[in-house]
């Protein structure tokens, strides 16, 4: 009887031992590289970046993360944005060159939200991506930069 | 309860214990690396971490310089390329520069899917990337099946690409930002040699604006390099660099102001940038920038 308790107690440690051990089911930054880049489909992987952010207290503007890359004219490139599920924000981002917004994968007047967006460079230059979460909730995102073709 | 019993219940409580004070980790990265100091202190000069952040990435593009020459019909030509001997660079300076230029050789083999040909830069990319400590990050031995078999060249060049760009973040987020730097030097420099070596027989205008307009990078590159120049050994690479970026002031680049347009094609935001960049740069000067760059190159790989 005592030997059938204590085995059952073992075996009942090992099982949540096993359980401890595993890694958490959280989606890692490698993750969503490798679902961003696959989302990219015919597109060239070039770079990519992870942006991590708080949420926004009550009145306070969204937080944002900048990034400047170089692109070069007569190229058509395709920025992914590829959104955690372990947090409640949707990754927005903005393309700008010279100060200057020149794309987001937000529509304002329509509220889409695309998950990519291609964009026909004519002008070799730095250009500054500007991420923050919808309604500046914690997110964390990862933005894909893949090379489509030349111009 | 007996003692037997007592027993038993304290090595039952000594193997959950145990259990549940172990941990996996799949995230077995590098920093377990130990890095020679004079190395470590190297990399820390007078560049702040938060201006490294801001620097800005894609520099030394391989892609899009192989694939514009590769637009070109261009055939492929071995005889650009570096030697892959990698036995005399003896210092993390060189050794870093060179990878850097194995890089841009490496995307422009895999633009033109010579996989047998990469295989040789692989090995020499791995035995320099082991010498820098970021040899964890180099897959070499995906990348070399995938060469060998000749297969999925896609993710041939998705994970070469990734590896150097996580060789790139892991210098600069330990203090070793002028390892990074030099990759990305060595890496610019192939680039313009090679587009020079190709317009040197295919006089392409877009391979000639894609050339003058390397002005634009180098600024950004000099202000890279600069941050170093406490250091001897940058102090040279500054000066051999100082010569071409003198030659590119004499470039002229103006901007024709354009709105861009936005399209919906296929489900897919578009984007169509009509600003343009317009190069400017004489035969002569042409000339000059690609017999120079051609000198700082050969003089960087031959030391």
């Amino acid at each position: 009887m005592m030997k059938r308790f204590y085995l059952i107690i073992i075996l009942s440690i090992f099982t949540l031992g096993f359980i401890n051990i595993q890694p958490a089911q959280a989606q890692t930054g490698e993750e969503l590289v490798n679902m961003c880049t696959k989302l990219s489909e015919d597109a060239t992987y070039l770079k990519d970046f992870t942006v991590k952010l708080s949420g926004a207290a009550p009145g306070e503007d969204p937080p944002s993360q900048k990034k400047s890359l170089m692109l070069r004219k007569n190229t058509q490139y395709r920025f992914t944005i590829c959104s955690s599920r372990d947090y409640p924000g949707r990754g927005v981002l903005k393309i700008y060159s010279s100060s200057k917004l020149l794309a987001s994968n937000y529509v304002e007047t329509t509220g889409k939200v695309f998950p990519s967006v291609d964009l026909k460079c004519q002008k070799t230059g730095p250009y500054h991506i500007w991420v923050e979460f919808e309604d500046g909730k914690e997110g964390l995102a990862v933005v894909v930069l893949s090379f489509v073709k030349k111009l | 309860m007996s003692k037997m019993s007592l027993k038993h219940l304290a090595y039952v409580l000594l193997a959950f214990f145990i259990l549940i004070s172990c941990k996996s980790s799949s995230d077995k990265k590098s920093d377990e690396f130990a890095v020679p100091d004079s190395v470590a202190n190297r990399g820390v000069l007078e560049i702040s971490d938060q201006a490294m952040k801001n620097v800005t990435q894609n520099i030394s593009s391989h892609i899009e310089t192989a694939a514009l020459i590769k637009s070109l019909n261009v055939p492929f030509t071995r005889e650009h390329l570096a030697s892959t001997s990698v036995d005399d660079y003896n210092t993390q300076f060189d050794q870093a520069l060179l990878l850097g230029i194995y890089g841009a050789d490496l995307g422009y083999l895999n633009m033109y899917s010579k996989t047998t040909v990469a295989l040789d830069y692989l090995t020499s990319i791995r035995k320099l990337a082991n010498s820098l400590n970021v040899g964890q990050f180099f897959d070499f031995n995906t990348l070399q099946r995938l060469a060998k078999n000749n297969e999925n060249l896609d993710s041939l060049m998705y994970i070469s690409q990734r590896n150097f760009n996580q060789m790139d973040r892991y210098l600069r987020e330990n203090n070793r930002s002028n390892l990074s730097t030099l990759m990305v030097a060595g890496g610019w420099i192939e680039g313009l040699y090679l587009s020079g070596k190709v317009f040197e027989n295919r006089p392409d205008p877009e391979l000639r604006e894609a050339i003058g307009e390397q002005k634009i990078i180098l600024g950004d590159l000099m202000i890279l390099l600069k941050n170093f120049e406490q250091d001897p050994d940058f102090a040279e690479l500054i000066e051999e660099f100082e010569r071409l970026n003198s030659l590119f002031k004499e470039v002229t680049i103006t901007i024709q102001k354009g709105e861009p347009k936005r399209q919906v094609i296929d489900g897919r935001l578009v984007i169509e940038q009509t600003e343009k960049s317009i190069v400017t740069v004489s035969d002569e000067l042409l000339d000059k920038i690609i017999s120079e760059s051609i000198e700082v190159r050969n003089r960087i790989i031959n030391q």
